[in-house]
């Protein structure tokens, strides 16, 4: 009697310490980073083959901008478009359909069209201030109207105006990382970062800063408690130079061709679409704060707004879901 | 005598509750993971680990000579001239709790702040 | 008397020898990648087990001291700290439970609280010598591998304690 006591319990351990070995190696996690898009892209993954997951992202996020939206590139599709002022891609036509209906529900306050202004500033080069004989003429080639979708077909039919993904790309890059967690059961959860843009993926729920302006330690001004999402920022902080005590940021007022100017410091989209996180999170910033929001509610997104004061609105559904740190005011919009 | 006397599984599964208790607070506070490092009971120094541009690399002079490395995301003890190198074998550090001892050196790494999943900028 | 002396001596020495032994196995054992590192199976609880049921206290601690000096002369001063403060702890509360409390616990029970002990004399020692708190950090991860050591060499110690002790006591009353 003792003895089958002592095997059977000998044995259940053995077969249990043997399960609890096997799982740890199975549900491991990795991190990994690379820079594309202009900007540096982090993934983590927890699942099965993390480490070959997490590399087959970033290269899904390389491809994405290499073949279809750099406009820097002869051979994505935006070069092609930008270049030949048409082209047929299903692809590239899906990206733009919902960038062109946000920009008409916004008032062309989102413009997707506005390289030739954005170069001038070049902010990220040689910033300067241009004359405003020179942003009358580069908002004359600008326009998101000029662009027209016919099917899979994207037509530019202004010759000067062309287009730009800077605003909207991290979101497109969100989307299709997302495709490719769904395809793969043995990802259990996954985050990752295009530039500050956030993906969140997997059961349970997901802790997001909200990055502090200027912050060189990485300090947030508050913290989102998600489930699964897209989350996308849109920062005067982000880019800008000072001149003559003046800050002159990149998020471009598309009627004015000048720097959105209402307080505002920072806005953040919180919803289920990659792409209209990017896109609305530029959209209600140049949008302000009451229609920012109100867009916001349009396309079934929450939102944060930060303004120089620092005080945090919010859109009722995050009431709960959010902590600002101290120095920070809440206000519920 | 018997092997597993009643007191004995009470006594197993208090200790895993209290473990699993301490665990689950240590677990809970939020803020960005920040490595510290701590010689002879002082704080050396404090890096935060999300902010990091590049490497950091800490030559300490303990006796024995310890190296730490601070990355993005990770802190670890790259090399340590004690004869066991259990600090180094413990190998990367990430999230809030985890700890690296070099105890003939007297040197503590270990990560405090919570883990956010991701901040958006 | 004279032989039951040599006897406990002879005795005594075996169990000094064959911690060393296992301390020099235990070693060898690479690290695991969840295990906290430094972490040992403590297959040497049994023989201090052993020792505390049959000899007297001072043997049992010439058993703890050796296991002290081989890891001195092997792994360095502060490894003999740790075995020195982990060792004499749980040696001392083994040798109460099994001597005074034998109704109290099962082998199992034994074994757990002998590790843990070992484990939180380790511990202290360790905070002490590093001056810090912060070490607090591994107590999780030590208790639960406490228990799982624990309770693996209990289960062997009952296999292997019951006949060895029947050995012993033949031996013992061949006076």
């Amino acid at each position: 009697m003792k003895k089958k006591y002592i095997i059977t319990t000998a044995l259940i351990t053995t077969v249990l310490s043997l399960c609890v070995f096997f799982s740890f190696l199975d549900s491991s996690q990795s991190e990994k980073t690379t820079v594309s898009m202009d900007t540096v892209v982090t993934v983590k993954v927890k699942g099965k083959n993390s480490d070959e997951a997490a590399g087959e992202i970033l290269d899904i996020v390389k491809t994405l901008d290499s073949k279809y939206l750099s406009r820097f590139s002869e051979k994505s599709m935006t070069g092609i478009l930008n270049r030949e002022k048409t082209v047929t891609d299903s692809e590239l036509a899906g990206f733009l359909l919902p960038l062109i209906s946000l920009s008409e529900k916004s008032n062309g306050r989102f413009d997707f069209t506005l390289s030739p202004l954005s170069d001038l500033w070049s902010f990220t080069s040689d910033p300067r201030i241009p004359k405003d004989s020179e942003i009358k003429a580069a908002l004359q080639n600008t326009g998101y109207k000029n662009v027209v979708l016919n099917g899979d077909t994207v037509t530019i039919t202004d010759e000067n105006v062309s287009v730009d993904f800077g605003s909207a790309g991290k979101g497109i890059a969100l989307d299709k990382i997302r495709e490719y967690c769904d395809k793969k059961s043995s990802i259990k959860r996954v985050v990752a970062s295009v530039g500050g843009s956030i993906l969140c993926r997997g059961k349970g729920t997901f802790t997001v800063g909200i990055k502090k302006p200027g912050s060189p330690g990485g300090e947030i001004l508050a913290a989102l408690t998600l489930k699964e999402c897209c989350v996308s920022t849109s920062g005067s902080y982000e880019r800008f130079f000072e001149e003559d005590g003046r800050i002159y940021h990149h998020i471009l007022d598309p009627k004015t061709g000048y720097p959105v100017d209402n307080g505002l410091v920072s806005t953040t989209l919180v919803g289920e679409s990659g792409i209209l996180s990017d896109a609305l999170a530029t959209a209600c910033f140049a949008a302000g704060i009451e229609k920012g929001a109100a867009l916001a509610a349009e396309y079934n997104f929450d939102a944060v707004f930060v303004d120089n004061q620092n005080t945090v609105y919010i859109t009722p559904n995050l009431r709960n879901s959010i902590t600002v740190s101290d120095g920070y005011s809440l206000v519920v919009v | 005598m018997k092997i597993f006397k009643k007191s004995d599984i009470i006594l197993i599964f208090a200790v895993l509750f209290v473990a699993g208790i301490i665990f689950a607070i240590s677990s809970l506070e939020k803020g960005p993971p920040v490595a510290h490092i701590i010689v002879g009971g002082e704080e050396y120094k404090a890096v935060n680990l999300v902010d990091i541009p590049e490497k950091q690399v800490f030559i300490l002079e303990t006796h024995p000579e310890t190296i730490i490395v601070c990355e993005k995301g990770c802190a670890y003890f790259s090399s340590a001239g004690c004869p066991d190198k259990i600090c180094v074998k413990t190998g990367r550090l990430t999230k809030k709790g985890d700890t690296a001892v070099c105890l003939p050196a007297g040197v503590v790494l270990t990560i405090e702040g919570g883990e956010y999943d991701a901040v958006t900028y | 008397m004279k032989k039951n002396l040599v006897y406990k001596t002879a005795l005594c020495a075996m169990m000094c020898a064959l911690t060393v032994a296992i301390g020099f196995l235990e070693n060898l054992i690479p690290e695991m990648p969840f295990l906290p590192p430094g972490a040992k199976p403590g297959f040497s609880n049994i023989i201090i087990m052993f020792a505390c049921e049959a000899l007297s206290g001072a043997y049992v601690a010439a058993v703890v001291l050796t296991k002290v000096l081989f890891a001195f002369v092997t792994r360095g001063a502060t490894a003999a700290i740790m075995s020195l403060s982990g060792g004499v702890i749980s040696a001392f509360v083994m040798f109460l439970l099994l001597r005074k409390g034998k109704n109290k616990a099962g082998i199992a029970g034994v074994s757990v609280t002998g590790a843990l002990c070992h484990n939180l004399g380790q511990l202290a020692a360790a905070a002490f010598i590093s001056a810090t708190l912060k070490i607090v950090y591994y107590l999780p991860a030590l208790l639960v591998f406490a228990v799982l050591t624990g309770v693996v060499n209990g289960i062997i110690a009952g296999a292997v304690l019951p006949p060895l002790k029947r050995i012993n006591n033949t031996f013992e009353q061949e006076e």
